[in-house]
């Protein structure tokens, strides 16, 4: 496996905002996690994913972690339907789920990864497609399969999911991991305009 | 293989000045996310306390065996 220190920082950078958000959706954040974020240096930045980053921060020192665990559930998890799904198929594909999980599964098994036994989530949850891009850019994969999975996994799903949080009346924790999410996806999406205009 | 530039500067720079670099500086400290190989690295021991933020998620594929 390719060395993380053999990629640009700004792609290590990268891999680690979608081991953070990963992170974030996969489940309620716990007390260490909260810690963790809220003692981060902040930086002196205008840019919107370090004014999200930011606020993140602040959410996560204010926070009670039962609470966020219960707004977790509540949104996610909820009884019965979940106001918000984490899986992402039912956005980027909300006519054919299936056929977008069949094709995400064909798509993982070119790369050569597959659901572990354990993992009781399918391949479409928003924190296993963070996580292949997490891996797609550790393992220096290519900017060009780092695209098309963003755009055809990732992207659209994202931004719906991350709307449909900040639009949410039970968001308060995670409308800002939802702001911050929403940030780093606009990031995304402009890195790879950039990298397509200069014709690479 | 060397540290290559990857892409166009103007995304180098683009990404540099959004704040990916800083932001996830200190994500990277939270995640200690990098793979087994690395657990020596400076990185690693700034992480300390073995909070693996990505234990839960990471990994969460496995590469088939060819």
């Amino acid at each position: 496996m390719t060395s993380a220190t053999q990629i640009p920082d700004e792609d290590q950078a990268r891999a680690h905002c979608y081991a953070v958000i990963g992170r974030l959706m996969y489940g309620a954040a716990d007390a260490r996690l909260l810690c963790y974020i809220a003692e981060q240096p902040a930086t002196d930045n205008a840019a919107r994913l370090t004014v999200a980053w930011k606020a993140l921060q602040s959410v996560c020192r204010e926070a009670d972690v039962d609470q966020v665990r219960l707004e977790y559930d509540d949104l996610f998890v909820g009884v019965g339907k979940a106001p918000v799904t984490l899986y992402t198929s039912a956005y980027a594909a909300p006519q054919a789920p299936d056929r977008h999980l069949l094709a995400l599964r064909n798509t993982l098994d070119g790369f050569g990864l597959a659901r572990r036994v354990e993992a009781g989530e399918t391949e479409d949850h928003i924190a296993a497609v963070c996580d292949v891009m997490r891996w797609l850019i550790e393992n220096a994969r290519g900017l060009e399969s780092e695209r098309q999975f963003f755009h055809d996994f990732v992207a659209p799903a994202m931004e719906h999911l991350g709307g449909a949080v900040v639009d949410s009346p039970q968001a308060r924790f995670y409308r800002a991991v939802a702001d911050y999410m929403l940030a780093f996806c606009e990031v995304e999406r402009t890195g790879f305009e950039l990298e397509g205009m200069d014709g690479r | 293989m060397d540290k290559e530039r990857r892409g166009a500067p103007s995304r180098r720079n683009f990404l540099l000045a959004v704040g990916a670099g800083s932001v996830a500086a200190a994500a990277a400290v939270i995640s200690g996310g990098s793979p087994p190989s690395q657990e020596s690295s400076p990185k690693d021991k700034t992480a300390g306390q073995g909070y693996r933020l990505t234990d839960h998620v990471r990994n969460y594929y496995r590469t088939a065996q060819i």
